[in-house]
């Protein structure tokens, strides 16, 4: 038996923060925000452990049921920046995704690292250098560059 | 590598190895798919080394396509990273002397599967329970009434083995002899029906649920009629069948369709009672639609109807507008679904003056098509016999069908000649074997009306030895290939149509 989604959120103002914990599959269920008539939605993808393709198909579904509002998304696992970057749709025109974790390599501490990036730390499809958080070596970026940040495109 | 680059932009994860063993390239798919990175890929020496701990047979799938230049392989299961997944391989060895191997990841669609399965499964066992719950309800509606039937020929009985005693105690038993004959007779006769009873309801309780056979359409609405009597004492309620044309034989399991027409009748009694009409009755109406293809059975009433917002409705299960405790709501979604399973339909025809069900049902041609042959006719469609035994005795078609379910040929009935001659123009059969004595046509002319159009599909007589003589004057002008006597045998059944097919 699968980890199965939870979803709690905050309303402040215009805004709803929705936190999503667990598995996006076939049995995701977003009733629960389907009928928060907000015009700004932040989804923070921190806690999601795994998506599959129909959990993508449920998301494009819950998405046209809010169609009007702004979205953004933050603390995107790799998991689903693969994801994103599968499968168009995800992001739809207007929305942004403002932080991802990215894959980094120390190859001082032979250990690899998940970071969280800020979309506007990310230029021509070029990762930021950062830095060991425990040898303050600089790290190397673990992925296909152009191929990783190839979702910053979408959404514009 | 730059000559694979293009492998970037597929979905699918594509490796492409070097034949001895190296790691050409690898596209970003691959990287997600097996969660890794380009850095710990290009430290990678051999493509064994690094898929064969993970991926079961790699290695010999992979000599495989080497040694054959391609290979599929099958679905291949493992548990990789705490997950499990399933993957089916392709390689191709390709001119350049490198292999590309494509993963196909079905890893959702195994599991999917698996899922639905088990839950098709737990559906399947909740429907037959509460198939189960509703007929348990209708059985003890039948109790009260059985008691009843059971009474009138115990009573009977029990005065005749009276009459019997005075009988016995007369100075002559000579001439008592007709007398108690004729009274043993009465009791045997009764017992035998207070047998008829029980057997009915044991029937009821314990028949194979999916088995079908032939039967007289207006028997089981009788019967059905009977089982609902309980729920008629005390009314003024009359309930009329009105058969249009013969009563059509059905292809059915007849104890679900008898719990659909009680389903039935007792809703409708159910709403005369509540509208308190003046002359309450109950219709059912039995017709053969023009082209012979379908039954239609009309149940309607002159009760309360069913209101506009409840129309969509009724069928649903656990919907029901009587008051807690008389109704489980299950009634009409359990008959919906009883019609459905024999591929007919239920349907609510009209509600506003009283409720007309009505049923249509395939006749026997088209359910014998569909009722397990269909299968059968579409995967052995080239290599199977198909055998059309036409017969107006229920019990002869029913004794045929369970004959030849066993064997190699396969079974079509037809209870008149009429509706055979419709099934030979809509499905071509390799041999018929028609009873000589049929209302209607008779088998004789059902022949000849074969031969008339150019249907020389070989004949098998089936009849008593009366009708011998008979057959040997008309074998060779209707060109029959032989005659079966009833009573018979499976064996001699089957070595019959054996003997002639070939």
């Amino acid at each position: 038996m699968s980890e199965k989604l939870s979803i709690t959120n905050r309303i402040t103002g215009d805004e709803a923060h929705v936190s999503l914990v667990g598995v996006i599959d076939e049995d995701a269920n977003f009733d629960k925000i389907k009928s928060l008539k907000m015009n700004q939605f932040i989804f923070d993808f921190n806690n999601v452990s795994m998506i599959n393709s129909c959990g993508i198909r449920e998301w494009i579904k819950y998405l046209q049921e809010i169609e009007n509002a702004k979205i953004s998304y933050i603390n995107c696992p790799q998991i689903i920046i693969e994801q994103v970057n599968m499968v168009h749709g995800f992001i739809r025109k207007g929305t942004t995704v403002e932080s991802f974790y990215a894959p980094y390599f120390c190859t001082n501490c032979d250990t690899g690292k998940k970071i969280l990036l800020k979309n506007s730390e990310v230029i021509n499809s070029k990762p930021p250098t950062k830095l060991c958080a425990t040898c303050s070596s600089e790290l190397e970026f673990d992925a296909i560059e152009k191929q990783y940040f190839s979702f910053l495109n979408q959404g514009k | 590598m730059e000559s694979f680059e293009y492998l970037d932009d597929l979905f699918e994860p594509v490796l492409v190895a070097e034949l001895d063993e190296s790691i050409a390239y690898f596209n970003t798919s691959f990287l997600t798919l097996f969660k890794t990175t380009p850095r710990l890929m290009n430290k990678q020496t051999s493509i064994l080394e690094y898929l064969a701990p993970i991926i079961p047979d790699f290695k010999d799938f992979f000599n495989n396509v080497i040694k054959h230049g391609q290979a599929v392989s099958p679905e291949t299961n493992f548990f990789f990273e705490g997950q499990m997944y399933t993957l089916i391989i392709k390689g191709v060895k390709k001119e350049l002397d490198c292999i590309i191997l494509l993963f196909k990841d079905v890893t959702v669609e195994k599991q999917l599967n698996d899922k639905y399965r088990a839950q098709l499964e737990e559906l399947k066992n909740t429907y037959s329970q509460v198939l189960q719950s509703d007929k348990l309800k209708v059985i003890g509606e039948m109790t009260a009434n059985v008691s009843h039937e059971i009474n009138n020929p115990l009573t009977v009985a029990v005065g005749n083995a009276e009459l019997i005693s005075f009988c016995l105690e007369a100075p002559d038993l000579n001439k008592q002899k007709e007398n108690i004959e004729k009274y043993n007779n009465n009791v045997t006769h009764s017992l035998e029906r207070i047998n008829k009873i029980i057997s009915n309801m044991k029937d009821f309780l314990h028949k194979s649920e999916d088995k079908k056979e032939y039967c007289n359409a207006n028997e089981i609405i009788e019967k059905s009629i009977t089982f609902a009597a309980p729920a008629l004492k005390d009314t003024d309620i009359k309930i009329d069948v009105k058969v249009n044309g013969p009563s059509p034989i059905l292809l059915v399991n007849e104890i679900k369709i008898e719990q659909v027409f009680v389903n039935l009748i007792n809703n409708a009694v159910d709403s005369l009672k509540e509208a308190g009409t003046a002359t309450p009755k109950i219709h059912i109406e039995l017709t053969t639609e023009k082209n012979g293809n379908f039954i239609r059975i009309d149940v309607s009433d002159n009760g309360a109807g069913i209101s506009k917002e409840n129309r969509d409705k009724i069928f649903n299960a656990f919907f029901t507008t009587k008051d807690i405790g008389k109704g489980t709501g299950l009634g009409l979604s359990i008959s919906h679904q009883i019609i459905q399973s024999h591929q007919g339909k239920l349907d609510l025809i009209d509600s506003d003056k009283g409720a007309h069900f009505r049923i249509t049902l395939p006749a026997i041609g088209i359910a014998g098509l569909v009722n397990g042959n269909w299968e059968k006719l579409i995967n052995e469609s080239e290599t199977m016999t198909r055998v059309l035994v036409v017969d107006n005795e229920i019990n002869i078609l029913n004794l045929c069908m369970n004959f030849l379910s066993g064997s190699d040929f396969s079974f079509l009935g037809a209870a008149s000649a009429e509706e055979a001659l419709r099934e030979v123009e809509r499905t071509p059969v390799h041999m018929i074997i028609t009873d000589l004595k049929m209302p209607g046509i008779d088998g004789e002319n059902f022949v000849r009306e074969l031969r008339k159009r150019n249907i020389e599909v070989p004949v098998l007589f089936m009849t008593s030895k009366d009708f011998v003589e008979k057959y040997k004057t008309m074998k060779d002008e209707l060109d029959l290939k032989g005659i079966i006597l009833k009573p018979f045998t499976k064996d001699e059944l089957i070595s019959a149509i054996g003997a002639i097919i070939k």
